[in-house]
């Protein structure tokens, strides 16, 4: 039973390697966002209490300028220029050829951000062709009733 | 013997249920408020509507302006006064949206366990379960890894490094919440790199309901002729 009990915990052990350096990313200074959002969240309170007012003062200033402060509305553009905020070669990582295209389009032709998707795309497509010579020939051979076998 | 079969088929039926449960609707409401290195900022605030079935994501927006945002499939149309005022080619966002994550259970792994990333290592420390994600080695050079961290279970970080292990974004998912069985982080925090400048962005949800009946309309919200 204990050499069952050690070679768990040993398992464990290598499994649930320990590393400090990696968990530090997670970490994020929430004062200093809560900073830089203050005059927003000020904003956001005053549009929560007065909400037709608040609109009011945008339609008559003719833009989306409210309390001196400019306002852009795409919710989707995540804090960046990328599709999301998520790097290009993730988008040409998980969508292939199509998200290499997408990324041409959604950031207006930026050729680093199509590079990027690219280099992504690369073992989408090594992917693909393995999938579709190995798996997808073997399969259709083996099941294709009209293809005799040795073809 | 009749006892026994009657009590395993019981519990069986009540397994099947609990883990066959599908979801496919979320509704609520948001606010994202962000600011960019470069000055701009970003108070948004409205209505989300998304039907994993449907696959349309629908922000509609009372602040600052009414508009209404739907990405479907490839397609991002901007919409005011029933017009589509802009589309814009995008990637399918819906399908990498916080909404799809958690009704498909892959808010884990963001999605990652179809991608052409791999699992390099697995690290525990303090309350975090780490999940490095590694690109193949042929893209070593260009790209880098996503790191992944869960709390008790549920999503807690994303890091997002280039090839030379530079951090480009992090994100952030906090104030869970257990919505008729769906863990959904009510909180949201994007920090993006622009050099040696932060970008914030904070998205805050409330109100959120899990598999409305009603309001069709709004998931499957019609896009005008554009």
């Amino acid at each position: 039973m204990k050499k069952f009990l050690l070679i768990i915990s040993l398992f464990l052990a290598a499994y649930l390697k320990v590393s400090a350096n990696e968990a530090d990313l997670f970490s994020y200074n929430k004062v200093a966002v809560q900073t830089a959002l203050s005059d927003l969240s000020v904003l956001e309170s005053y549009v929560i209490e007065h909400p037709a007012l608040a609109i009011v003062n945008v339609t008559k200033s003719g833009s989306l300028m409210i309390n001196g402060i400019e306002l852009f509305t795409n919710p989707f553009m995540g804090g960046g220029d990328a599709p999301l905020g998520i790097p290009a070669f993730f988008w040409g990582c998980v969508l292939g050829i199509i998200g290499v295209a997408i990324v041409y389009f959604a950031t207006n032709g930026d050729m680093n951000q199509v590079k990027n998707a690219i280099f992504g795309c690369i073992p989408w497509v090594v992917v693909w062709i393995i999938w579709y010579f190995l798996i997808y020939d073997v399969a259709k051979t083996v099941t294709n009733p009209y293809i005799a076998p040795g073809y | 013997m009749k006892k026994f079969i009657i009590l395993f088929l019981f519990n069986s039926v009540i397994f099947l249920n609990i883990t066959g449960q599908k979801f496919y609707r979320i509704n609520g409401e948001f606010t994202i408020k962000g600011k960019t290195a470069d000055g701009k900022n970003q108070l948004t605030m409205g209505k989300f509507y998304y039907d994993k079935s449907i696959q349309k994501l629908v922000y509609i927006s009372n602040f600052p302006i009414d508009e209404t945002w739907v990405s479907v499939d490839t397609n991002l149309y901007k919409i005011a006064n029933n017009k589509v005022i802009a589309r814009y080619s995008s990637p399918p966002l819906s399908l990498f949206s916080i909404f799809h994550l958690a009704l498909t259970s892959q808010i884990n792994n963001y999605g990652l366990k179809n991608s052409a990333f791999t699992i390099s290592k697995v690290e525990k420390q303090n309350d975090m379960v780490i999940t490095t994600w590694q690109p193949p080695s042929s893209m070593s050079k260009i790209t880098g890894k996503v790191l992944i961290s869960n709390k008790s279970n549920t999503l807690f970080g994303i890091v997002f490094l280039d090839s030379k292990s530079k951090v480009i974004k992090k994100q952030f998912f906090e104030n869970y919440q257990n919505v008729s069985g769906v863990e959904f982080p009510m909180e949201i925090t994007d920090i993006t790199y622009t050099g040696d400048k932060e970008n914030y962005q904070v998205t805050s949800y409330k109100n959120v309901v899990i598999d409305e009946t009603t309001k069709n309309m709004y998931f499957d919200f019609p896009i005008p002729a554009y």
